[in-house]
C-alpha cells in the first residue's frame, strides 16, 4: 500500500489564518510573522499513484482549481526563512463520510484508507530563539484541543 | 434592579432571542458588545448567547475565549455573578476553561474540556433538531431552580460532544453534580445513544457547570423554547410559557 498526501491550500485570503494570526499577535506572540493553513489528506493507496493523483485533484470535492493550490507531499509546501509546521489530527476517524462519498460515487480508484487534518505553517522572525518551542506554544494555546486532537511539530 | 448583560461577540446570533427571553422571565437585560469589557462589569450576570462567534474558526469557541472581555467575566464570575453560555456561549466557558472551572497551581483557568465535533451516524457537521433533556443534577443553580425533571429544547450545531483527554473527568464531573442536564427519552431514560444523545456527548451530557453551579454551559437552547409555540405539537398553546422560560425564571428568582 503506497501513501500519498496532499496539501491543500487558498489561493485567495484565508480568513480562518488570518483570523488566527491576529489572535495569536493579541496574546503575545509577537515574534509570529506569518501563519498559513493548508487542509492535509493522507491516502492510502494499491495500484497507479500517478493516475491516482491526477484524479484526486479533478474531483472538485478536495480541491477546487478556482480557489485552491494543490501540493502533493509536505516538501512542497512553499515553507522560507525560520518556519515551522504543525499538523493537526482528529483522534478517532473523522473522514469516513468522505471516503465512501471517493470511493464510491466519484469512482476514485485504489483508495482503501485515508485521514485528513489542518498544516499550519508558522513564520517565525529572524531572531527568534527557539521555534520549536513557540510553536508548541503556539499550538497548545489556540490550534489544537488536546482533548479530541493531537498535534504533531515538524521542521 | 438586577440586570443581566448579554454578550455579543462577532457572529453571535441569537442575542436578540435571548434578551427576549430574559425579558418574558421578567429580567431586565441589555446587549453588551464583546469589545466593552469594562462596561460589562457594572451587570449582576451574563449571559453568552448562541451563534458562530469569529466564524467558528479553528475550533467553536475558541477566539472568541482569548477575547478582553472574558477576562473580565473571568473576574466577575469569581465574586459569584452567575454566567449561563448557551450553544457557541457553552463553547466559549468551555475553551476559557470557566467550565468547568477549576484552577490550576498559577491560579489560571484550565482548560480540561472540550465540545468535539458531533458524532451522529446518519448526519455530518451541523445538526438541528428538538431533544428532551432531564435534570440530572441535584446541584442547586442560578439557572434550574423552577426547571422540569424533563422538558423538550432544541439543539443546533455542529460541536457539542462533551469530551476530555481525562477519562475519568466526565464520571468525576457527575458525582460532583456538575453535569446538570442529560440528553433523555421523553419518559425521562437517559441512554446514551443516538437519537437520544443526538451529538455522540460523553455519557449523555447536555450541559456541565462549575463547582459552585453559577456558571453554567448547555448546548441546547432554551431561549428557543420559551414560548408554546416554539414547541413542536404544542402550537396551539400559543404565548403561554415554553418550558426553556424556566431557565430565565430561574435566574430571575436567584438575582432577587
Amino acid at each position: 500500500m503506497k501513501n500519498v498526501e496532499l496539501f491543500v491550500g487558498l489561493k485567495v485570503a484565508d480568513n480562518t489564518a488570518l483570523t488566527a494570526f491576529h489572535a495569536l499577535q493579541r496574546l503575545g506572540f509577537m515574534n509570529l510573522v506569518s501563519l498559513r493553513r493548508f487542509h492535509y489528506y493522507s491516502f492510502f493507496i494499491g495500484g497507479d499513484e500517478q493516475a491516482f493523483k491526477k484524479d484526486i485533484v479533478k474531483v472538485d470535492v478536495l480541491v477546487n482549481s478556482n480557489k485552491n493550490t494543490s501540493t502533493f507531499g509536505l516538501a512542497k509546501v512553499p515553507q522560507s526563512g525560520n518556519t515551522r509546521s504543525v499538523l493537526v489530527q482528529e483522534s478517532g476517524d473523522s473522514c469516513s463520510g468522505i471516503l465512501k462519498t471517493l470511493q464510491g460515487g466519484l469512482g476514485i480508484k485504489g483508495l482503501q484508507k485515508m485521514e485528513r487534518g489542518i498544516l499550519w505553517v508558522l513564520g517565525f522572525s529572524d531572531g527568534t530563539k527557539d521555534p520549536d518551542k513557540d510553536a508548541g506554544a503556539i499550538a497548545k494555546c489556540l490550534l489544537y484541543s488536546p482533548h479530541y486532537q493531537r498535534a504533531v511539530i515538524q521542521n | 434592579m438586577k440586570k443581566v448583560a448579554i454578550i455579543l461577540f462577532p457572529g453571535s446570533n441569537c442575542e436578540e432571542e435571548s434578551k427576549r427571553a430574559c425579558e418574558s422571565a421578567g429580567l431586565v437585560s441589555d446587549i453588551i458588545r464583546w469589545n466593552e469589557p469594562k462596561r460589562c462589569r457594572a451587570y449582576d450576570a451574563f449571559i453568552l448567547p448562541g451563534g458562530w462567534s469569529y466564524e467558528d474558526r479553528i475550533r467553536a469557541g475558541a477566539i472568541a475565549s482569548h477575547e478582553g472581555v472574558m477576562d473580565a467575566i473571568k473576574e466577575e464570575s469569581g465574586k459569584g455573578k452567575p454566567v449561563l453560555g448557551i450553544c457557541n456561549g457553552a463553547q466559549i466557558l468551555v475553551e476559557s476553561g470557566l467550565v468547568p472551572g477549576n484552577l490550576s497551581e498559577q491560579g489560571k483557568f484550565q482548560v480540561e474540556l472540550a465540545l468535539a465535533p458531533n458524532h451522529n451516524p446518519f448526519v455530518s457537521g451541523y445538526y438541528c433538531t428538538w431533544v428532551n433533556i432531564k435534570k440530572a443534577s441535584a446541584k442547586k443553580t442560578p439557572f434550574t431552580s423552577l426547571v422540569d425533571d424533563v422538558f423538550p429544547i432544541p439543539i443546533a450545531h455542529g460541536e457539542g460532544r462533551f469530551v476530555s483527554s481525562d477519562a475519568s473527568l466526565l464520571k468525576k464531573l457527575e458525582e460532583s453534580g456538575q453535569a446538570i442536564f442529560k440528553y433523555c427519552t421523553k419518559q425521562g431514560s437517559v441512554i446514551d445513544e443516538f437519537p437520544v444523545n443526538p451529538n455522540g456527548s460523553g455519557n449523555a451530557i447536555a450541559a456541565i457547570c462549575n463547582k459552585t453551579g453559577t456558571v453554567m454551559a448547555m448546548m441546547p437552547h432554551p431561549e428557543r423554547a420559551s414560548w408554546m409555540r416554539q414547541v413542536p405539537g404544542m402550537s396551539s398553546q400559543g404565548e403561554r410559557a415554553g418550558p426553556g422560560r424556566k431557565i430565565f425564571e430561574s435566574l430571575r428568582e436567584y438575582l432577587k
